[in-house]
Formats: C-alpha cells, sequence, structure tokens
C-alpha cells in the first residue's frame, strides 16, 4: 500500500467519524410477511417435446441434418405477473442466469403473495443493459462468461453444439447472441397465459428444434457479436417458450 | 474547538504528503523475484499508463473500427477470452490458438505460446497487425491516431509531443499491460501469513508442490519454459508449437507453460482451449498424457490421483483467484473513451 492512499484511508476516517450515524432502519414486520409462498418457474429446455440431453445425444432436424448441444445458458430477467392486463406482482433484482449444465438453475424460486391472483406471466430474455442493472454480483458477476464488455452488455444466450456436414473446425457451431446498443438491442420479453393459476410450479418449456429449425447452421456457424442477426435471431427465440400442461 | 484544529491538521498532513510522496506505479511484490522488463527505457507515468489504458480499449486500433485489444481480452475474464477455444477476431474470424490471460507480464521473458518474441514492446504488433485479430497495419494505425485530436492532445500530455509515433503507441500500450500484477489470490494472503488455507485447500497445495511444482513455479505459478504436456496433437489445427519459431524438431509439440493465476477465469483450457473445465485438465495429466519423444521430462513419471485428491487440487486453484485483480476499475474501460 502505499502513502497516498494511507493518508487518503485516513482523512477518510477522520471525516466519518465526525459525522452523526444515522439511527438505525426499523425493519417493518408486518402480518403480511406470513403470507408469502413459493412459486417455482421451471424452465425445460426441449428437443422436439422431448427433454433435451446435452452432449452425447445426437437429434435430427429439417429431415436429415444431425445435431448435438453442449452448451445452453441464457438470462431471464425482469419477472412479472399480470392480471386482466394489468400487472401484480414484479419480481425485485430479477435477474437469473440458467445454465442447462447446472439443473438447479433451471428453476427459479419466487416469493410470492398468498393471495396471488394472475392470468399471464412476462419474462425478458436476456438482460436489458439499456437500463441500470445494479452491482455485478451474483447471477450477473461477469466472471460467469456472460459478458462481453461495456459495448456489447451482457451475453442473453449462448447456444454451443456440433453438426454434421457444418464447415467450421471440428463441425462446431457457437451463437452467442446479444447487444444492448441502437440497432442491435436483442433483449426481449416473453408472454406467456397461465391456465392453472392454482398450481406451485409453472412448467414453461423452451423449444429448441423450433429454434434451430430456422437456422442456417451450416452456412453460419458463429455469431458472436452484437448485430442485425443476432437481434433477429432473438426475436425468433421468444416465440419457442411455451407453458407446459402437465 | 480542539477537534477541529486537529482535523485541520491532519489534513494538512495528509495534502502535503499527497505532493511530497512520489506516486509508485509498480510494485514488486514481497518474495517475488525481480521483473525482466527494462522500465529504464520506458518509466511508468500516470499520463501514459492512463493512455495504453485508453488505446487497449479503443477500437480504432482495428482495421474496421470495430474491435480492441480488449474484445478478446476481457478484464473479467482475466484479459483471457471466456468460452473461446481459440482467438476469436476482426470479421468474426477464428485464430489458431487460445487467448492467453494478461498478467504479471513483466516478468515474462517470451510472449505467445511459443515465445517466438521476447519483448512486450514489440509483441503487441502482433495482434494489431495479424489478419485474423485486427487487421490493421501499423502505419495505418499511426496515421489514424495522428489525425485525431483527442488522441494528439492526449500524447501530448504524455511525452510532451504531440507527433505520434509506432514507438510511443506500442510503449504506451506496454505502460498498462505492465500494471497488470495479480498478487492479492487467497494464496497471496496465505502466504503473507493473513489468511490460512482450509483442510482441503491444504491437502489440494501438498498435490500440487509434488506433482506441477517444477514447471508451474510459486509465486508466478510458471517457470516459462517451453513443454509438450502430451496432448494428442488435433489434426483441424497441426500446430507443432516453439518447432515453428525454432525450427529444431526436439521443439516440436512444446508450448509456453502459462500461470495458473486466476485459473477460475480463464476457461477454456491449453494452448487449443481444448478443456472446458478443470476437471477435465486434471484428468488429462492423470491419465490422458500421450507418450513423444519430446514429452516434458517431467511428465515421464505418470501421475496417479484419487478422485479426493483431484477435488483438493482445484479447491488449492480456486485459491489462486484474484478478485481484487478482476474487479480492479483502473483496468476497466476508461470513461474518457466515450465523450471522445
Amino acid at each position: 500500500m502505499n502513502f497516498k492512499s494511507i493518508s487518503f484511508f485516513a482523512l477518510s476516517i477522520l471525516l466519518l467519524t465526525s459525522m452523526e450515524l444515522p439511527v438505525a432502519l426499523t425493519i417493518n414486520q408486518s402480518s403480511s410477511q406470513k403470507k408469502i409462498k413459493t412459486l417455482t418457474l421451471s424452465i425445460q429446455p426441449l428437443f422436439l417435446n422431448k427433454k433435451l440431453i446435452l452432449n452425447d445425444k445426437i437429434y435430427s432436424y429439417s429431415n436429415s441434418k444431425k445435431i448435438s448441444i453442449e452448451t445452453l445458458k441464457f438470462y431471464i430477467t425482469n419477472i412479472r405477473f399480470f392480471e386482466k392486463n394489468k400487472m401484480v406482482f414484479s419480481e425485485q433484482s430479477s435477474f437469473h442466469l440458467l445454465d442447462s449444465d447446472n439443473p438447479k438453475s433451471m428453476n427459479i424460486k419466487l416469493s410470492v403473495p398468498q393471495a396471488l391472483s394472475y392470468d399471464s406471466i412476462q419474462l425478458g430474455l436476456g438482460v436489458d443493459s439499456t437500463a441500470h442493472v445494479g452491482p455485478m454480483t451474483g447471477d450477473l458477476d461477469p466472471t460467469k462468461g456472460m459478458y462481453w464488455t461495456w459495448k456489447g452488455g451482457y451475453i442473453n444466450l449462448k447456444l454451443e453444439g456440433y453438426i454434421d456436414g457444418i464447415r467450421s473446425r471440428k463441425n462446431e457451431f457457437q451463437y452467442h447472441i446479444g447487444g444492448y446498443q441502437f440497432g442491435e438491442n436483442c433483449y426481449q420479453e416473453i408472454n406467456l397465459s397461465i391456465y392453472n393459476k392454482k398450481a406451485s410450479t409453472i412448467n414453461i418449456g423452451l423449444e429448441l428444434h423450433d429454434f434451430i429449425q430456422n437456422l442456417d447452421l451450416v452456412k453460419q456457424s458463429h455469431i458472436m457479436s452484437p448485430g442485425a442477426e443476432a437481434v433477429l435471431l432473438s426475436s425468433q427465440l421468444v416465440k419457442c417458450f411455451k407453458i407446459i400442461k402437465k | 474547538m480542539k477537534k477541529y484544529i486537529f482535523i485541520t491538521v491532519i489534513i494538512f498532513i495528509t495534502l502535503t504528503s499527497w505532493v511530497l510522496i512520489e506516486e509508485v506505479y509498480f510494485i514488486v511484490p514481497e518474495n517475488w523475484p525481480q521483473p525482466v522488463y527494462d522500465f529504464k527505457q520506458n518509466k511508468l507515468t500516470k499520463e501514459k499508463i492512463e493512455l495504453g489504458r485508453i488505446l487497449f480499449y479503443d477500437p480504432i486500433l482495428s482495421k474496421n473500427n470495430k474491435i480492441s485489444c480488449a474484445s478478446c481480452h476481457s478484464s473479467f475474464g482475466a484479459f483471457a477470452h471466456v468460452d473461446h477455444a481459440l482467438s476469436h477476431g476482426i470479421y468474426d474470424s477464428i485464430g489458431t490458438r487460445n487467448v492467453p490471460g494478461l498478467m504479471n507480464l513483466a516478468w515474462q521473458p517470451a510472449f505467445r505460446w511459443d515465445g517466438g518474441i521476447d519483448n512486450l514492446d514489440e509483441f503487441s504488433i502482433m495482434p494489431l497487425t495479424h489478419p485474423k485479430e485486427m487487421g490493421e497495419q501499423m502505419n495505418s494505425i499511426v496515421s489514424k491516431l495522428n489525425q485525431s485530436a483527442f488522441y494528439k492532445s492526449l500524447f501530448f500530455q504524455s511525452y510532451q509531443d504531440s507527433v505520434i509515433s509506432k514507438e510511443k503507441l506500442l510503449k504506451s500500450l506496454s505502460q498498462f499491460l505492465l500494471t497488470l500484477v495479480s498478487y492479492n489470490a487467497k494464496y497471496d494472503s496465505v502466504m503473507r501469513k493473513q489468511a490460512s488455507f482450509t483442510k482441503q485447500e491444504s491437502n489440494g497445495y501438498q498435490i500440487f508442490k509434488a506433482n506441477c511444482n517444477v514447471c508451474h513455479q510459486e509465486p508466478l505459478f510458471t517457470n516459462f519454459s517451453f513443454q509438450n504436456n502430451g496432448l494428442p496433437m488435433d489434426s483441424t489445427l497441426n500446430d507443432y508449437g516453439r518447432f515453428l519459431v525454432t525450427q529444431n524438431t526436439v521443439d516440436s509439440f512444446l508450448f509456453k507453460v502459462p500461470t495458473l493465476r486466476n485459473i477460475e477465469y480463464t476457461f477454456p483450457y491449453m494452448h487449443d482451449g481444448r478443456f472446458k473445465k478443470l476437471s477435465e485438465v486434471i484428468k488429462h495429466y492423470n491419465s490422458g498424457i500421450i507418450s513423444y519423444s519430446t514429452l516434458s521430462s517431467s511428465l515421464q513419471k505418470k501421475i496417479s490421483l484419487t478422485t479426493n485428491d483431484k477435488i483438493d487440487l482445484i479447491a488449492f486453484l480456486m485459491t489462486l483467484s484474484d478478485r481484487t485483480f478482476v474487479f480492479n476499475p483502473d483496468f476497466q474501460f476508461p470513461k474518457q473513451l466515450l465523450t471522445n
């Protein structure tokens, strides 16, 4: 430590001690605290309506093309509940990084009011970097590999794997979708109607077949920066989320 | 009243010491060797370090003005490129080797995986001009900078001369790179006796010392040598490593020993980024090494680790993570670029 920082530290301590400390805030222990319940959003990646299996499983799409998925990571943010188009609940600091490699991360546990009544939910796909996201901690920790730079912001979704016949090294494809600046904003909202309003788990499927079907992965094996393609893919991605009725 | 006098005196002392004591921009951490970089021919100054940082983050250095050094060297990944097996440069082109983290470069005698460049000031030319990295020509960068009032002013503040040359550009970049010193991991606190390892980390440290320490020598966690670590050759790359520099067959498949500091953040691993997880790396050293005539002498004897040993070793490697380094605001995007 150098002298400059030591002296700065000494000065700060002095200034702090000469100030009045604020009275500790009393926490409002209202009775409504008891009326909280846990609601789980379980997001399940699917391939042709079946649970997606990573790595070894080889899937077919577009008749005969073969694909296997190695990585699927994405952000679900700004979770909101609606009733008759009016917002009735929104989760605070709502940032969740979902990683198919980590099944626990695919279940988002929410604390909602016991009496919450809703008919639809809205989820953000990706991190809306145009808004202030607050401290870069927890799922927003930039060392988790989902952050580009100030210019690119957060990566909303990573999808990586292998495709037969693709003209890339080891038949590999890598899609890193994100971007927040003007003309490059990939943040999207998913709106889903809820039928079973009493269930303690809302099951949501992400049908990857529908997404992959639209891609020309053989021609374009990599998307790894913000731009028009990433924006187009994001708008297609949100359509692949659906409520699974169990 | 006494209190105010006291405060005034303290403020006075603080301010005078601020002015009188010369700022030191480079510290050799306790018990570390002396750096190899010759600071005499490129004396660090506040202005030059800051200029280097701005250049590091400015896409003006690339051919299409879209990517910067920081595009592939993210501070949050200890200046490596997380999740990219191979370097990913201009026009989304993919290179042939993994992007190494940038840290403790003042101690590093040679750069690149094959050690092809031995001077930090010359090193930056390679990524700036490589067609699959930033793809620009040095003359063109210098002329772009000379046309910028923003840079003319910054170079003037640093060098008392607003004419920008290739040498000044490279030395300024080096200034910033030299400040990227990582020495505040938990491991360092333990060595300074300010913290202690858990039982698991401690066991991992013993395993490390018995099996890895010859090449990944403390405190820099590399001896900067070139070794063949027994990886099967990737036929999509056919990379002969150091042989490409020396043309000597004894150097076939030798690559520079990388530091293990901040390894938690610098995935994927190896010169070609073939392993995504540390467990795969350890599995390789435990059971995946294949025989070569140039195989590292340190790897001739088989390493046999139990499942628990492997977990403990990873726990030790996690103590090399330096969060003060990856979150150091002095290393992050400089705000001046936003207003430029």
